[in-house]
């Protein structure tokens, strides 16, 4: 047999199989599209960090800590950046002075603006031309001659303002430097290693509930295939023959999908850079994107998937040319199917206490083994609880439909599991998403730093403040100013002080106490709630699979049940009190054991981990109960699989 | 009567099943439905037992027409006065062989002892003595068609429906099945309404209906 009669094998068949394949096709597409989308996100968040990158140059050189920008240009320039507030936004104030004809160029411009030029971002002129002179414009002087353009810019509402001026007015100012480059990649130290660690376990726990709607829509009514497959041994195929003739028939169906995946990834992200709001604003539709090799692994990688789960299934069972049965009968699932877990759990929480910066570094590159292994753990443990979980309801079960969704999934745990193990993961990553970088609690004492309302407190370190009004500080080098409370008043302040100190930082009550972190974490849960609902939609997908695929496959035993009188609603009742059990008791593993990873892994990271918020639990809950019922959507085929031709024919 | 379908038609399509079949059954009584593959015997079978709504004609059960029952009245139809025996895959592959035989009785809202006394009873006499927990692809196809007899009786109902019950068994394996459904429906004074093309197995019934086009035709002789 060659891969043509293979090919015409594969395509050819009735109802049943093109079911199959329209399913298997929609299930990779879809499980392809969110897994592209999910890999869009780090890709997003760090993509916005570089193209801000440039305004670290002059803290690089003057501070010494990491290393200087590559050199760019034979000249240098002189360069501050500077963070501001509008009404509580941040905004940056960058001065720049040419020290040659052929000057470095922050990324978003074609030239440094000359002394007497500025360059805006497009918000920032918005807001210029809807302030008062006095109270915005004077603190930006000279002509707007230049846009900075997105390569520059965070989002499309970042207020960025790039002043010209000569060297002179500059070489005396404190923390400016002289760089001859600016950076274009965003080091990932601090915060943004911090993301990566999430993103590394998040990444994983993402790609595992995929990957099991991958199997479970490759997977359903695999029982007929199988029948199929016997049917042409007993012609005379070989056992590589039906391998290469399934092969093909689930390669040609995930082909379909992963073009599916491909074009769901391209709308979904347009729809996302245009709809999620993050730090203040969209993210540019270049940053929410996969790379190529990623793109190429991911449309690849999923049919492979299938196929070899339809090869290695196909190794389970002897398909002789009058039957097919399994090869062995596999045992029930034991305790000793936690093990993993436990030492995955143990692990990460023994990493905890370790505070020893160096050492702690060594054993942060386990963390991401041992969530590995937690994550595999649950996979192990997930039959064996569903396994107790049956024979518990079993016992007790009074009714009809509650004992045959008992015993149906303690008859197969492992199907069973198949069929709820994404949510569970999905749960499990939500929680772990969502709750990895909480809201850092105040630092002792903060309270009383707060700054009273209608005080502007400024910070020149160290440099004599020549502004009538403020006062110095008793307790420290700040300076108040007491205003009225208007923001007129406020912004008059902040203008005056950055004509005479330009790198002093001023504050309000207005402003983040923490300043940019803060309106971070606070985007973070935010963002982790929009992961959370995200992630649950592939376990609401893998279920909803599920679901179809046990349908297909008791569509016989179901119609049989239903012409003897057995009424519909009931044979719904026994879908839903198998999905429904099963996914409480892994859903609620899942969740406890994302807490855990995500305790271990914010304060392994040295910050203050304060629980999962309210919105990530409310999104996990929301989630999971969404999940749910999206499944009720697959319960009308009850009625549809069970009719009366299913009593006569398979 | 307790049983009757008169002038029934059916048809799938543009494809005639029942061309003004009927037959009737009395309590007690086996009949046996034969006829060749395609001929129309089990839309017979369906549409008497209110699986199958038939185009025209009447089917009456213990004096009520029952053809335009909604089709909830006639699930209820069902899981009360009949049973069902198929010619396989009828069993829940998740239940052992006593609760496939229980379920019925489950069903009706029985408590869970009594309904597995009365299916470990039921197994006692069909010859499945110490089978209650094997599971249904454990059992051989005799096995299983046993379990289904006792599932089918279990409820006593008033007329048992088999299609084909021993297509898919062994000449051997078939007579025992066949017996024992004859025996068990006498004992306890339920129907049976058996569909087969076997004259082996329709020479277990008391009467035999031949149907053929979607006719039934003469008698042929009492079993």
């Amino acid at each position: 047999m060659n891969a043509l009669v293979a090919l015409r094998l594969a395509v050819a068949g009735g109802r049943e199989q093109q079911f199959r394949r329209a399913f298997t096709a929609t299930g990779v597409g879809v499980a392809g599209a969110l897994l592209l989308l999910a890999f869009s996100a780090p890709n997003a968040a760090f993509g916005r960090a570089e193209r801000v990158s440039w305004q670290d140059a002059a803290t690089a050189v003057v501070d010494g800590e990491v290393a200087d920008p590559p050199a760019e240009k034979r000249d240098g320039a002189l360069f501050l950046a500077v963070s501001d507030y509008f009404a509580g936004t941040p905004m940056t104030r960058a001065y720049v002075a040419a020290l040659g004809a052929d000057p470095p160029v922050p990324p978003g411009i074609d030239r440094l603006p000359g002394p007497g030029e500025i360059a805006v971002s497009p918000a920032m002129r918005r807001l210029l031309a809807a302030t008062p002179d006095d109270q915005l414009d004077d603190r930006f002087p000279g002509r707007d001659t230049m846009t900075i353009g997105p390569a520059g810019l965070a989002h499309d509402n970042e207020l960025v303002a790039i002043i010209g001026r000569a060297p002179d007015e500059l070489r005396d100012v404190r923390s400016v430097g002289e760089v001859h480059g600016f950076f274009r990649t965003a080091p990932r130290v601090g915060i943004l290693s911090l993301q990566a660690a999430g993103i590394g376990v998040g990444t994983v726990l993402v790609l595992v509930p995929v990957l099991f709607l991958v199997v479970i829509v490759t997977r359903v009514a695999a029982g007929q295939q199988e029948r199929r497959l016997a049917s042409l041994r007993l012609v005379g195929a070989t056992r590589a023959q039906t391998a290469l003739v399934a092969a093909t028939e689930t390669g040609l169906a995930a082909g379909v999908g992963a073009l599916l995946a491909w074009g769901g990834y391209e709308v979904g992200r347009r729809v996302l850079a245009a709809t999620v709001v993050f730090q203040r604003g969209h993210f540019w539709p270049g940053d929410v994107a996969v790379p190529g090799w990623e793109l190429a692994i991911v449309l690849v990688g999923l049919p492979a998937a299938a196929v070899a789960t339809t090869l290695a299934s196909l190794w389970h069972v002897q398909v002789s040319p009058l039957s097919v049965h399994r090869r062995v009968r596999r045992a029930p699932p034991t305790a000793w199917s936690a093990l993993p877990l436990a030492i995955g759990v143990a692990g990460l929480l023994a990493l905890v206490p370790l505070r020893d910066r160096r050492t702690a570094e060594t054993l942060a590159q386990l963390r991401p083994v041992l969530a590995l292994l937690t994550v595999a753990g649950v996979v192990l443990v997930g039959p064996w609880l569903c396994m107790l979980a049956a024979r518990g309801v079993a016992r007790v079960s009074r009714r009809a439909p509650a004992l045959l969704a008992a015993r149906r999934i303690a008859y197969d745990p492992r199907a069973t599991f198949r069929a709820v193990a994404a949510v569970a993961l999905a749960a499990m990553a939500a929680a772990y998403l969502g709750s990895t970088a909480d809201r850092p609690g105040p630092p002792a004492g903060e309270e009383a730093k707060r700054i009273p309302p209608g005080v502007v407190r400024i910070n020149t370190g160290g440099v004599p403040l020549d502004l009538p009004s403020a006062v110095r500080r008793v307790d420290s080098p700040d300076y108040d100013v007491p205003t009225d409370g208007s923001l007129a008043a406020e912004n008059r302040v902040r203008t005056s002080v950055a004509d005479r100190v330009p790198n002093a930082i001023v504050n309000t009550d207005r402003d983040p106490v923490d300043y940019h972190l803060e309106t971070l974490f606070a985007d973070f849960d935010r963002l982790g709630a929009v992961a959370a609902l995200f992630v649950l939609l592939i376990g609401a997908c893998g279920l909803t699979a599920g679901v179809i695929g046990g349908l297909a496959e008791r569509r016989r035993p179901f119609a049989l049940l239903r012409a003897s009188g057995v009424r519909v609603g009931e044979l719904r009742l026994v879908v839903l009190i198998e999905t429904v059990a099963t996914m409480l008791v892994t859903s609620l593993l899942g969740v406890g054991l994302g807490l855990v990873a995500a305790y271990a892994t914010t304060r392994g990271a040295g910050l203050v981990w304060t629980g999962a918020g309210l919105p990530v639990l409310g999104a996990v809950g929301a989630g999971t109960l969404a999940a749910l019922v999206f499944t009720l959507f697959a319960l009308p085929l009850v009625g549809a699989t069970t009719r009366h031709d299913a009593v006569r024919y398979e | 009567m307790l049983l009757t379908g008169r002038d029934l038609h059916k048809s799938f399509g543009s494809a005639y099943a029942l061309r003004g079949a009927g037959v009737t059954l009395t309590k007690g009584e086996v009949v046996a439905v034969m006829g060749p593959s395609g001929s129309g015997k089990s839309t017979l079978l369906h549409c008497l037992a209110g699986i199958l709504r038939p185009d025209s004609g009447e089917v009456w059960f213990a004096d009520r027409r029952i053809d335009d029952l909604p089709d909830r009245d006639r699930a209820q139809l069902r899981r009360t006065a009949f049973g069902f025996v198929f010619q396989f895959g009828q069993l829940v592959p998740e239940l052992p062989a006593v609760e496939n035989v229980a379920l019925p009785l489950l069903l009706a809202g029985r408590r869970r002892r009594d309904a597995l006394a009365a299916g470990r009873e039921w197994l006692r006499r069909l010859g499945l003595d110490g089978l209650d927990g094997r599971m249904p692809g454990e059992l051989s196809g005799g096995e299983s068609q046993r379990v289904a007899l006792a599932r089918a009786l279990v409820a006593a109902p008033a007329v048992v429906f088999a299609d084909e019950p021993t297509g898919a068994l062994d000449s051997v394996a078939a007579d025992q099945v066949m017996e024992l459904l004859v025996d068990a429906a006498h004992a306890q004074g339920t129907s049976v309404l058996l569909v087969t093309h076997e004259p082996r197995v329709a020479a277990f019934a008391d009467r035999t209906v031949l149907v053929r086009d979607g006719r039934d035709t003469a008698p042929v002789g009492a079993g």
